[in-house]
């Protein structure tokens, strides 16, 4: 029988680096989850995995085995992507205009369309692409709010465990959550009045 | 904004009754605020599920080097950190007690007491005493004869 998360810190607080291991092994797609969905996808979120696990490792004496492991780490990993949005955030939220043109008028389009990506099912073609223009629009979005936004609509968690990785109360996600749809039905209107004065000046 | 807009989050997260879903599906449709904002979202949230997530295996990797960084030793002082009531009490309580006993303040109350005892023998002796401070550290006690 698989030993439990309970044992296997255990064994690693006694200086056991294959239980170390195998307690990464188990949470490290949830992690990878976290990481690439708040943060992006970039090239560093191999050093923000490691740097969530390395961080846990160094918390885990402290860690009370009473509770589960796994929103523990989930909060560990919120905070680290918060931390980093904060730092970043003056070059992301630069994202939207780096886009080219027609990116930006496809993401607005489809966006707003009844039948948008959706119709196209989940083989939608160049999902990377349109990823790549999505995520433009959730940049400039406070830290916070993003994160609260990414765990409740695309990681589908309860409010619960929403405040749980953001270490906060069940009011203060829900408050963060309703914030950022309201933000970006504010952005995603802005950008649409940009895009519209543009194509009067054509 | 309308009365039923303030409804849109419990729409979206499903936490209204059949009754109140019916009359906000009905709002939906002549509103261009909610209506916009639903389809916005539902597609921004099916572009982000739909991207792909490659994690690397990275375990074993971490593992070494969480313990390049931190060696054994060091998960040993974390484990000898790890919650043990009895202990920690115990150490906390010596700690406190080393504490208080080292402050300076404290001397001046066991400083105090003595001279409470000296008070109390004053006054049975039928004398009151005054406690003066003097260049601003030493206490003198003062003895009066008491009033008749």
């Amino acid at each position: 029988m698989d030993p439990s998360d309970s044992e296997l810190i255990e064994r690693t607080l006694g200086g056991d680096e294959g239980a170390f291991a195998e307690l990464v092994r188990r949470y490290q797609s949830a992690v990878w989850g976290t990481v690439h969905r708040v943060l992006g996808s970039s090239s560093e979120n191999e050093d923000a995995v490691q740097e969530v696990f390395l961080r846990a490792f160094a918390a885990l004496g402290k860690f009370d085995r009473r509770y589960p492991f796994g929103p523990w780490v989930a909060r560990i990993a919120t905070n680290y992507c918060i931390d980093q949005l904060r730092r970043k955030r003056s070059r992301k939220v630069q994202l939207w205009s780096e886009l080219r043109e027609h990116e930006q008028e496809r993401l607005l389009r489809d966006l707003s369309m009844e039948r948008g990506p959706v119709s196209a099912g989940p083989g939608v073609e160049d999902s990377e692409g349109y990823a790549r223009v999505a995520r433009a629009l959730l940049d400039g979005l406070n830290p916070k709010y993003r994160a609260a936004f990414i765990l409740r609509e695309v990681d589908d968690k309860d409010y619960g465990e929403v405040a749980a990785a953001l270490g906060t109360s069940e009011v203060a996600a829900r408050f963060r959550v309703s914030r950022a749809r309201a933000e970006l039905q504010r952005k995603f209107r802005a950008y649409l009045r940009g895009c519209g004065a543009k194509e009067r000046e054509r | 904004m309308k009365r039923e807009c303030a409804l849109f989050d419990l729409y979206r997260d499903g936490e209204l009754d059949d009754a109140a879903r019916e009359r906000f599906q009905s709002h939906l449709a002549g509103c261009p605020d909610c209506g916009s904002r639903l389809r916005m979202l539902d597609n921004l949230v099916f572009i982000l599920k739909a991207e792909k997530i490659q994690p690397v295996d990275l375990a074993s990797r971490i593992a070494r080097r969480a313990f390049e960084r931190a060696p054994a030793w060091d998960a040993l002082i974390a484990s000898c950190f790890r919650p043990k009531p009895a202990v920690a009490a115990a150490a906390a309580g010596v700690l406190l007690f080393a504490f208080l006993w080292l402050l300076p303040g404290n001397r001046t109350v066991s400083a105090y007491t003595e001279y409470e005892k000296l008070l109390n023998e004053a006054e049975s002796s039928n004398l009151a005493g005054r406690l003066l401070v003097q260049n601003d550290s030493e206490l003198l006690l003062q003895l009066v004869p008491l009033e008749e």
